[in-house]
């Protein structure tokens, strides 16, 4: 019985991550009816650029070249609208948004290495930092990939959309193991040993520890946090004007906008709040099993992906309820199936054919049935 | 409420019989107990205002939904609980409101895959190229361009189907459903969207496949002009029921019709 | 809007008469000097070991992508799986080579491996069948299918767990495992007897085709398991669209790796090492010849125009009288039966093969080369395929290290560019480059019109 309760705590901390990364996949597929294949690769990003966040070694500044090419890039664009004969105040509204995005990540990134490397800030406040940096970071490369990526490609047919998205998530995997980047080898989170700075202060250790139940810090962490950001965003989807946005976009795109919302923004902000919460599961994930590299989000980004389509795709209360579930079979098969911990991966892919199987439409989804 | 003319000669063997079918779903009772009798040969609307329940009762008849209690019949055949590809070989064919041709298939290819459907024979005989398969392909393709010819499309065989008028498209979807060799075609609006012209050219064409083709056909429609012009009995739907069935001359003057769906005539 | 004249009018596929078999006969025999040319001595002396070993990349991708055309392509199923079938062909055509097959010189057995292994998986399919058919008597289909699984699978849970509490050493997995145990008592039982049977039956070849005709047997037999695969995963796959049939092929792909990697006697982790080689260039393209031909005869012809119509608009095509499923899952069968093929292929070339080199890459990699080369299109598949095998080998000479990188990066850019695909749907020796043909005129009087 109380190998049971471990293992039920150890299958919440789990599924909550798996929750965060699925709400953004369920998101997305509401709003553009796309699989994000990039999405498990932002939550890979998340947890490695905290790592690099938090130990201090904030690249202060993205090689001279990159500047040149991304200003080249900016000048290109500027020069073939004009030749297509637009004038500059309409180009200038058309980039606005990227240049944006450039504009101030550069003083950020200045500002964080500035931070991290010369201001010995105290624990606490150096962990608020980490968070709000990698959330930023990671907000702003979602967007990014819609606005490059996925806008352009949105008349057209989705599997165009879908080998875009994979070969996003391609550019991200190898471009992280470029050793320039992060290097394919796994490296070892902050944990505060040795010296070492520690991400989040006081986190080790477990918080009760009776009747055989161990109850990690970091589990509380992950749950509390979770709970939070989904109350959080609950209010966001049922109470703001951009939540009731967001909704009507979900249900029917182009009348949306025939209503007078403004798609490209709340397409922008389904990414970029998707990318946020991805971001901080991957710095629960980091914080919770201690390592980061650059393919570790292959894995729970399909998981949450099956858990999304579990719950119902396009739902988000069924993205977190198949979250939760999927991480609960996952140690369930773990702890009591023998040999189980080699069939993890599976039990996540057997749920899937199952769901897809008995209701396609998932948990909490509805039956769009096709009028005839 | 005026019945439909007894019929004395006897049931022929590719009627169709709808006997007391209802359709629910969850709670709503789409279509009430709904009858209906077309022989082959006859020219039948079926109309009512929007949601009345017309095209429920065309996917009931075509398999798309089985009915909640009732039964329908093809001569002698129950047909309610088939699917509706084995429906169509049974004999029915349909064409659909909103038209569904193959989009990117060429006008020819449209038409003769309808004329040749048995699934997984030939299959190896197309590997091999054997003269079996070239034999009857050619015969296949000249039996599409026959009826393509027929129908007034010939021309435009190797047209792609989504770039045809709109005419040529509900044309096309008439002959490929015409393709099948039915001896029943259920024709859902196939004026919608056309001018006046076109309208009459519709009426033209409906009258000559009745005569060249020799099936039944029943008609959902909403100009009231080309219904009473050319059909010979006419059942009314509102909200499910069946209000009248009738000639198009009991039917205009029907009190019921006339309040729910068609307002007084113009004096 | 009416643009391009090819893009309004489509040119009628050749239509092609018994004629048109010999010139394939006459281009697989010609890669018979081209093998000796590339493999033999000249090739040795002059050409680096590397580049004898791409055209055979280039042909296996080939056979890839355009058995994955006429499943993604022409009929319009989108499955990310292609690397199960593959993986299912190599381990099939694999494991029987390296136990069996004696260095190629015992075809009866392999023969055998294969009849063995049909007899026992049709027994050991028989129970579910049964209770299959039997729920499809009940109408309530879609609601009894889900409820005998949850209690199947309920019972097997439980019981497991029961009998793994009682004897915590020995892993028994009760009625399902005992069931596996007889199974595999019978198959060992027939390969023990009818084997010699065989072997005598088949002594009378002599020796010059003994060889080719077990490598033959060897890649039929995987491509019928392959195609079996195929088969089981097209029937639960026909209820499914789009996004959803993606996720659900990659999970069957995923469960097949899993699978073989857990199975200690197909090699487990470390896969199967010591595979006897004897795929070459010449058998391998005697085999994409092949393929093309197949695919290309199946494509265009009335199997695939009613294919293609099941792609276009599955609700109107059963209006018609086409059976749906039939078509469908005809099309897996027949991809799924090449990707074993080249599996097949694969495992015999490599003298290894281990399931991670079946994984979700290796099944996104067809995908790509299928919608770079435009869906529908058999030629641009090809194409594709002979580009993006030898794109990375092109990158690894300019910049090692950031290889990938430019590959990813060419695709997304290449998609969002051109997403019709090279070709656009259309065949290389069709649309622009073809004459089209003069619009008919109507023979006789038509339709008062």
């Amino acid at each position: 019985m109380q190998q049971f309760i471990q293992q039920l705590i150890n299958g919440l901390s789990v599924g909550s991550i798996y929750a965060l990364i699925a709400v953004g996949y369920t998101m997305v597929y509401g709003v553009l009816q796309l699989i994000n294949f990039a999405h498990g690769d932002v939550f890979m990003v998340g947890a490695m650029v905290s790592m690099y966040a938090a130990t201090g070694r904030v690249t202060a500044y993205l090689p001279p070249w990159l500047h040149i090419l991304v200003i080249v890039c900016f000048a290109v664009a500027f020069l073939v609208n004009k030749l297509l004969g637009r004038t500059f105040k309409q180009t200038f509204h058309k980039l606005a948004s990227l240049l944006a995005v450039y504009f101030i990540s550069i003083p950020a990134l200045l500002a964080s290495s500035f931070l991290s490397q010369h201001l010995h800030l105290g624990n606490w406040s150096m962990a608020v930092f980490v968070l709000i940096f990698t959330i930023a970071v990671c907000g702003a490369m979602g967007f990014l990939i819609e606005r490059l990526a996925y806008r352009p490609l949105r008349e057209r047919p989705r599997i165009n959309s879908l080998i875009t998205a994979i070969g996003i998530s391609l550019l991200l995997e190898y471009g992280g193991q470029n050793s320039g980047v992060f290097g394919p080898t796994p490296q070892p989170y902050p944990q505060g040993d040795e010296g070492q700075p520690q991400l989040i202060p006081h986190l080790s250790g477990a918080l009760w520890n009776h009747n055989g139940i161990v109850i990690q810090k970091v589990d509380v962490l992950v749950l509390a946090l979770t709970v939070l950001i989904m109350l959080a965003l609950s209010f966001i989807v049922l109470k703001t004007r951009v939540g009731l946005g967001l909704r009507a976009v979900s249900y029917r795109f182009d009348t949306a906008a025939l209503m007078g919302v403004n798609i490209n923004s709340i397409i922008g902000f389904t990414f970029v709040l998707g990318s946020c919460l991805a971001a901080v599961a991957g710095i629960l994930w980091g914080v919770k099993y201690h390592s980061g590299e650059p393919l570790m989000g292959l894995m729970p980004g399909i998981k949450a992906f099956i858990a999304a389509v579990f719950g119902g795709i396009g739902n988000i209360a069924g993205a977190v309820v198949g979250g939760v579930v999927l991480g609960l079979i996952e140690i369930m098969v773990i702890g009591y199936l023998p040999g189980g911990s080699q069939y993890k991966d599976a039990a996540a892919f057997v749920i899937l054919i199952a769901i897809l199987l008995v209701k396609p439409s998932g948990l909490l989804g509805k039956n769009a049935v096709e009028k005839v | 409420m005026t019945q439909a003319t007894a019929d004395s000669r006897g049931l022929t063997d590719d009627d169709l019989r709808v006997e007391q079918v209802t359709r629910r779903f969850g709670g709503l009772l789409a279509v009430a107990p709904f009858s209906l009798h077309l022989r082959v040969g006859q020219l039948q609307g079926l109309i009512g205002p929007n949601g009345a329940g017309k095209t429920t009762c065309f996917n009931l008849m075509t398999g798309v939904y089985a009915p909640s209690s009732g039964q329908i019949l093809l001569g002698s055949q129950r047909i309610d609980s088939t699917p509706p590809a084995a429906i169509n070989r049974a004999g029915i064919a349909r064409t659909f409101q909103n038209i569904r041709l193959f989009q990117n298939l060429t006008v020819l290819d449209n038409v003769a895959v309808a004329l040749d459907r048995s699934a997984e024979k030939g299959l190896l005989q197309a590997i091999l190229r054997s003269p079996r398969y070239s034999r009857s392909t050619a015969s296949l393709n000249a039996r599409a361009m026959q009826l393509l010819d027929t129908m007034g499309l010939a021309d435009k065989a190797d047209f792609i189907a989504r770039n045809l008028p709109y005419g040529d498209q509900r044309r096309l979807e008439i002959a490929r459903a015409l393709a099948t060799d039915p001896s029943i075609l259920l024709l859902d609006e196939p004026a919608a969207g056309m001018n006046p012209q076109e309208k009459i050219q519709l009426m033209e064409l409906i009258r000559f496949i009745r005569e060249r083709f020799g099936v039944g056909i029943l008609l959902i429609e909403h100009d009231m002009k080309l219904v009473m012009t050319i059909c010979e009995t006419i059942t009314v739907l509102d909200h499910g029921e069946t209000i009248a069935i009738g000639t198009p001359a009991e039917v205009q003057c029907h009190p019921k019709v006339v309040e729910a769906y068609l307002g007084e005539p113009a004096h | 809007m009416l643009s391009r004249k090819s893009e309004i009018i489509a040119p009628r596929p050749w239509r092609a008469t018994a004629l048109a078999n010999v010139p394939l006969v006459i281009a697989m025999l010609a890669m018979i000097p081209l093998g000796q040319l590339l493999e033999g001595s000249w090739g040795q002396e002059n050409l680096d070991a590397y580049f004898t070993r791409l055209p055979i990349l280039v042909g296996i991708n080939i056979i890839l992508a355009v058995s994955l055309q006429l499943i993604n392509g022409y009929s319009g199923q989108f499955s990310l799986g292609h690397a199960g079938f593959m993986a299912v062909g190599a381990y099939m055509a694999a494991y029987p080579a390296i136990e069996y097959s004696q260095q190629f010189s015992n075809p009866g057995a392999c023969v055998i491996f294969f009849v063995a292994l049909g007899i026992c998986v049709a027994i050991g399919a028989t129970p579910p069948m049964i209770l299959f058919i039997l729920l499809r008597k009940t109408k309530q289909f879609h609601r009894s299918l889900p409820a005998a699984l949850l209690i199947a699978t309920v019972i097997w849970i439980v019981a497991d767990i029961a009998s793994a509490a009682s004897a915590p050493k020995t892993p028994v997995w009760t009625i399902w495992t005992r069931f596996l145990a007889a199974l595999e008592n019978l198959y060992g039982w027939i390969v023990l007897h009818a084997g010699p049977i065989a072997g005598h039956l088949l002594a009378w070849l002599p020796d010059l085709l003994r060889k080719p005709a077990c490598f033959v047997i060897l890649l039929i037999g995987a491509g019928l398991c392959a195609s079996a695969v195929g088969f089981i995963v097209g029937l639960p796959a026909l209820r499914l669209r789009g996004d959803y049939l993606a996720i659900a092929t990659l999970g069957f792909g995923e469960i097949i790796r899993i699978a073989i990697t857990n199975d200690s006697t197909l090699g487990g982790a470390l896969g199967l090492s010591g595979i006897p080689r004897y795929t070459d260039f010449t058998w391998l393209y005697i085999c994409v010849i092949i393929t093309v031909a197949v695919i290309w005869r199946v494509a265009y012809s009335p199997k695939g125009r009613a294919i293609m119509a099941v792609r276009e608009d599955e609700i109107a095509a059963s209006s018609i009288g086409i059976n749906t499923t039939s078509y469908k899952v005809t099309a897996f069968t027949i991809g799924a039966f090449f990707a074993g093929l080249a599996g097949a292929l694969y495992a015999m070339h490599e003298s290894s093969i281990t399931p991670s080199s079946f994984g979700i890459i290796k099944s996104i990699e067809p995908v790509v080369m299928v919608t770079l080369g435009g869906l529908g299109s058999i030629s641009g598949a090809i194409l594709a395929a002979i580009i993006l095998t030898l794109l990375p080998e092109v990158l690894r000479s300019i910049s090692p290290d950031e290889r990938m990188v430019i590959y990813s990066l060419l695709l997304v850019v290449m998609m969002i560019l051109r997403p019709q695909g090279l070709l656009g749907g259309r065949e290389l020796w069709f649309g622009k480059w073809s004459r089209t043909r003069k619009p008919r005129t109507p023979a006789r009087e038509a339709v008062p019109a």
